[in-house]
Parts: structure tokens; sequence; C-alpha cells
């Protein structure tokens, strides 16, 4: 039984007149404890698909379906990591999970909730900050603590719309590794947006590439067979990982220059006029 | 090191920042850049005010008024301690009548004590009667002695306090109502249609044209009984005067605050699943915040503007009513006391705009706040 299905999915943005499809034809199955990455070029409208995932947004066509249930709304089954953290500035990181973890459970008491906030804190190596506010943390710490708010509230998929995009290179190893481990200890389903394949492999269990919008649907899915612990240094070296790595890329690239190729001139020939003299 | 860095995150928080180059000359933090700062900040301020006094001595002399020359700073600095001497002088004899009225019921009451006997021991009901006749005359003068309050007009200081409970009270009123609906505007699309070109209208509207609306119908809804009311009626006119004029400033920032906040906030709030009140409680009004506070700033502010013009028309004790009085009484004092007020509205004026501004500190969770 697949967990969260999308079915001929479409949605377009803009009024009656003036409108540009984003997504069609968007057809994915994900089986539960996945981790499913889309990797897309920006601006091909993945966020758009998250959040037709997470009930932000609805599909103007097509179904998107979790349990075989139609998704209409949010809701605490699918927790959401966006990529710029949006954590609430004015409270602190026990704060801003405590809030989650309220929504989530509400019949837990203060001091259940305490223990459980702590227990996420600590997953995500952020106990020494627990006081302390967003704009006193790094992106890096920023993002972990949207990783401890969306796992704190034990949802069955956690869709993450490229959550490691605005940091730099070396924090992003770091994160991926811990993304990864926390992943490990209870495989729950997950959908990742990301811009970088490098990523996808080292963490996904399958790579399906988004195509360049407007109008962007998903190519064919590529397993990614790796074992894990997948080691980002032995990666480099490894055939299987360089020909997935080529296959992925070869296919983005060649998907946005088909793209290129059918693009519709709209250059409009000119007349080529000169002015009459008239001789009086 | 922590000591200083301490001082210096009081004085900040504290807004006194201007003072911190002098902590951090004293510990012998780059002297020149602190001396520049300090000569920027605090000397040239001084030497400007010093200007000032200076231009103002020279030209008061030269203006001929029917109340004399214009008074010189140093004459409006003796009237402003003639008024401060008074205060104390008022409150001293004060004390003494209070005082003395004890002291005079304890002996009404020692006399009532002794009727009393008196009235024991007495041979015929007839001489019984009289005694507590006399007993009961002397308990009630003893009450009347206590009870008794010392006539006098309120002092400069008491008018200076009446004038900044009227400013909270209608500050407060202002806030209660503006808040909410400027909560209610920023959420809501419709509400906030429906309510613009009422505010747009009211707004610009002066102090001077409401306030005998509002004393007509304070004066038609406040009926309590005025010797058991809890505040008179001039206080309630130059409040709400206050109130209507400070609203809108509070009002318009709450709504601006509310509509501007982040959209990533508001997704936080529906991929939690939070509930309309919750929302507002936890997302919206916190974000606003810093707005709202900006708001009441500048509320605090317009009020005590309005509040000595309605307490000039309301007779409202405070210096409103010192100003108009003054200028009623016409004598040789009369500017350089008005001269005192003006210096006393604008300084309290200050300090009120300090107070918010801290407070908007405060509340502020990243930009520092424009002082």
């Amino acid at each position: 039984m697949t967990f969260i299905t999308l079915n001929n999915v479409s949605k377009s943005y803009g009024c009656d007149h003036h409108t540009t499809q984003v997504l069609r034809d968007i057809n994915l199955d994900i089986t539960e404890g996945e981790f499913v990455a889309i990797v897309g070029f920006s601006g091909s409208g993945k966020t758009t698909l998250i959040s037709l995932l997470a009930g932000l947004q609805e599909a103007d066509g097509g179904k998107v379906m979790m349990h075989d249930k139609a998704i209409t709304g949010p809701g605490h089954e699918r927790g959401v990591i966006f990529q710029n953290y949006s954590l609430l500035p004015w409270l602190t990181v026990f704060g801003n999970i405590d809030l989650a973890v309220t929504q989530a459970f509400p019949k837990m008491t203060k001091a259940q909730r305490r223990a459980h906030v702590e227990k996420y804190v600590a997953m995500v190596n952020l106990t020494p900050a627990m006081q302390k506010r967003p704009s006193e943390l790094s992106g890096g710490m920023r993002q972990r603590v949207a990783i401890a708010r969306a796992l704190a509230m034990e949802p069955e998929v956690l869709l993450m719309d490229e959550p490691l995009g605005a940091l730099d290179a070396l924090t992003r190893a770091v994160l991926q590794d811990e993304i990864i481990s926390i992943w490990q200890q209870n495989r729950r389903t997950v959908v990742m947006i990301t811009n970088d394949v490098d990523e996808a492999i080292l963490m996904a269990d399958r790579i399906v590439p988004l195509t360049p919008g407007p109008g962007a649907t998903l190519g064919p899915s590529f397993a990614v067979e790796l074992a894990r612990p997948r080691e980002r240094a032995r990666l480099n070296f490894d055939a299987r990982f360089k020909s997935i790595r080529n296959s992925v890329t070869h296919y983005l690239t060649a998907a946005s220059a088909t793209k290129q190729s059918l693009r519709i001139r709209r250059e409009t020939p000119l007349p080529d006029i000169e002015p009459r003299v008239e001789v009086a | 090191m922590s000591a200083k860095y301490r001082i210096i995150k009081t004085l900040d928080a504290a807004g006194l920042s201007v003072f911190e180059p002098v902590v951090r000359l004293c510990t012998g933090e780059e002297p020149r850049v602190q001396l520049r700062k300090i000569m920027l900040f605090i000397v040239c301020p001084v030497l400007a005010f010093m200007l000032f006094l200076g231009i103002w001595a020279m030209a008061a002399s030269s203006i001929q008024t029917k109340y004399g020359t214009v008074p010189t700073p140093g004459e409006v600095w003796t009237a402003g301690g003639g008024l401060m001497d008074a205060h104390h002088k008022q409150r001293a004899e004060e004390t003494v009548f209070y005082k003395e009225q004890k002291e005079k019921a304890v002996t009404f009451r020692a006399q009532a004590a002794a009727f009393a006997e008196r009235a024991q021991a007495a041979a015929s009901a007839d001489q019984k009667e009289r005694m507590l006749k006399q007993q009961e005359l002397y308990e009630k003068q003893a009450d009347r002695a206590l009870t008794a309050r010392f006539a006098a007009g309120p002092t400069y200081i008491d008018q200076i306090f009446t004038s900044l409970k009227t400013v909270f009270a209608g500050f407060l009123i202002a806030s209660l109502v503006a808040i909410p609906i400027g909560i209610l505007c920023g959420i809501n699309k419709v509400f906030m249609a429906a309510i613009n070109p009422l505010v747009q209208i009211f707004k610009p509207v002066s102090p001077l044209a409401w306030l005998p609306i509002v004393m007509i119908i304070v004066g038609a809804l406040y009926t309590t009984d005025p010797t058991h009311a809890w505040f008179e009626k001039s206080f309630i006119s130059s409040a709400v005067t206050v109130a209507l004029c400070s609203l809108w400033p509070t009002l318009i920032n709450t709504a601006l605050g509310v509509a501007s906040i982040d959209k990533d906030h508001l997704n936080v709030a529906r991929v939690l699943k939070l509930s309309t009140w919750t929302k507002i409680r936890k997302i919206v009004v916190p974000s606003a915040l810093p707005y709202i506070f900006a708001g009441l700033r500048i509320s605090l502010g317009v009020g005590w503007m309005v509040l000595i013009a309605a307490e000039m028309l309301a007779q409202n004790p405070g210096l409103g009513k010192f100003v108009w009085d003054m200028f009623q009484n016409g004598s040789s004092q009369t500017l350089a006391l008005i001269m005192v007020a003006v210096f006393t509205i604008g300084v309290i004026g200050f300090l009120l705009d300090r107070i918010m501004i801290v407070l908007q500190k405060a509340v502020s969770f990243d930009e520092p706040v424009s002082a």
C-alpha cells in the first residue's frame, strides 16, 4: 500500500486570463519509511510541490492523497521544514518547539511537554542553546531548531523544502549527517526537496527529478542503491555514485535544453520600410 | 570587564546610551573616539542649550509687556523655586493642621469621656440627660475635627501629578480601545475597509473640538453624586478627550503591524494548526508588538500635548489649568510662572517619550529602535 500518492496533480498561478501553469501531470507514489529527494532547478515549482503535500495550497487538478485520503489542509501527521527556518523570533528555542508540541499533544502535562521538548532539542544537539532566541543563533543552529520543531510533533512524514539551501557547505555537510542519523533512528517517511544532486544521492533512497518550469513535471525515478551509512569521502570514488549522479544530471540538463529549444520565439519581424520623400 | 558591559547594557536598556562613551572613557577604551563622541553627544547639546539661554536672556529685557519685561532664565528659575517653596510650605502647614486637628479631637474625646463619667454619677435623671447631651456634643466635635480637610488649592506639584494621572487614564482608555480594534483591522480586510473612513475623518480633529462634546456627554452620563464619585467630572472629560485624540496612532500602527506580519510566520501557524485565538495570542500580537509600541509612543506624546489644552478648557486641576489661571491672574509673575509650566511640560513629555522608547526596545526582537 502506498503511503502518499500524487495522481495527475497540476497547479497554476494567476487569475482567469493570465495563468501560468507551474506543475502538470505530477505522479508520484511514496512508500512508508522511504526517503525521497526531489531534485530540480530553482524556480521549477519545488516549493509549490511541497506546499501541496503540506496542505498549504490546494491542487487545481488531480489528487494528493495520504493513506488513501485526500489532503485538504495542513495536519500534524505531516511535519514541514521550511527553507528559511520560519522560527518565531520572539520565542526562545524552547518556546518555538514547545508551541508545536502544545499543539500536537494537547493532553500532555507541563512536565511531560518539557521532557518531550528537551529530548528533541538534545537530538539536534542544541541543549546549551535552549534558552536562546533565534537571532542569537547561526543559520545552521536555526535550521536545527526548525528540524527539532518538526520532529517533536512526531509526524508520519517529514516534508523538507530545501532545508539546507541557505547554509554554507561545511555546515551543510554536518547537518546532512545529522538528518540522516536522526532519520535512521526512527525511519520516518521523508520527502526532501533540493537542488543539489550530490546531497540527494547521499541522503535519499530515491531521487525524482523535476523538469524545469513552467509546466514542470516529474521525471523517472532514480533509485539510489548505495549501502548506508554512506561516507561522503568514499562516495566520490564509487562507480555507482558517479553513474547515478551522471544520469540525474544528464536527465535534468537534457530536460532543460529541450525546454529551451521548445520555447516559442516571440520576435515579431518588423517591416523594412523607408520614408517616402515627396518633392514639392 | 564584565561590569563595564553590564553598565553599558543597563544604560542602553534605560535609554541613556548617550552616556556610554563616558563609561568607555573611564575604562580607558579608545580615549580619542570616546572623547569625540562625548563632545558630539554631550558637550555639544549642553553648549547649544547655554547659547539658547544666553540669547533668551539678552532678548528678554528688550520686550516690554503689560506685565513688565519678559522674564530672563534666571527669573524663571526663581519663579520655579518659588513654586517649590510654596509647595513645601503648604505641605508643612498641612501636616501642622492635621496634627492640631488630631490633638483637638483628643481633647474633645477627653471632655466627652468626662461628661460620660459625670452622667454615670448624676443625681437626677434630668442632670444625667444634660450630661449625656454634652457628651454627644463633644463626640461630634471630635469627629468633625478628624474629618476636617485642610482648605487650600492644589500646589504646583499636585497639579503636575493630576496631569500625569489624567494623561495616563486617557492613554489607558485609548490603548484599550485602539489595540483590539487595530488587531481586528489588521486581520480582517472587511473590518479595515469599513472603519478606515471613520479613522481618517476623526484623526485630524482637534482636542478643542472634542472637549465640549465630551463634557456634555460626560455631564449627561456621569450622574454619580459628586461627594461619593471616584473621579471628578472634569477629570473624566479631560481623560476621555486625551483618549479620543491619542488613540489614532496606536490604532493605525497596530493595524499596520498586524497586516504586515511575516508570511512565513503565518505558514507556521497553519502548519501547526493553531486556532484563531492562539494564532492571535502567540503569533500575531507578538510579531506586531514593536509596531504597537511605536504607536503607543506617538499616542502618549499626542496625549500629553492634548492634555494641556483639555485641562485649560475643562478646568481640570492640572498643568493646563495652572497656565490658564496664571494668565487670568495677570501679575508681574505671570510670564515667569507660565514659562516654568512650559519647561515642566516639556521635560515631562521628554521623560514620557524616553520611557516609551525603553519599553519599545524591550519588546522588539531584532531591529534596534531609532531614538
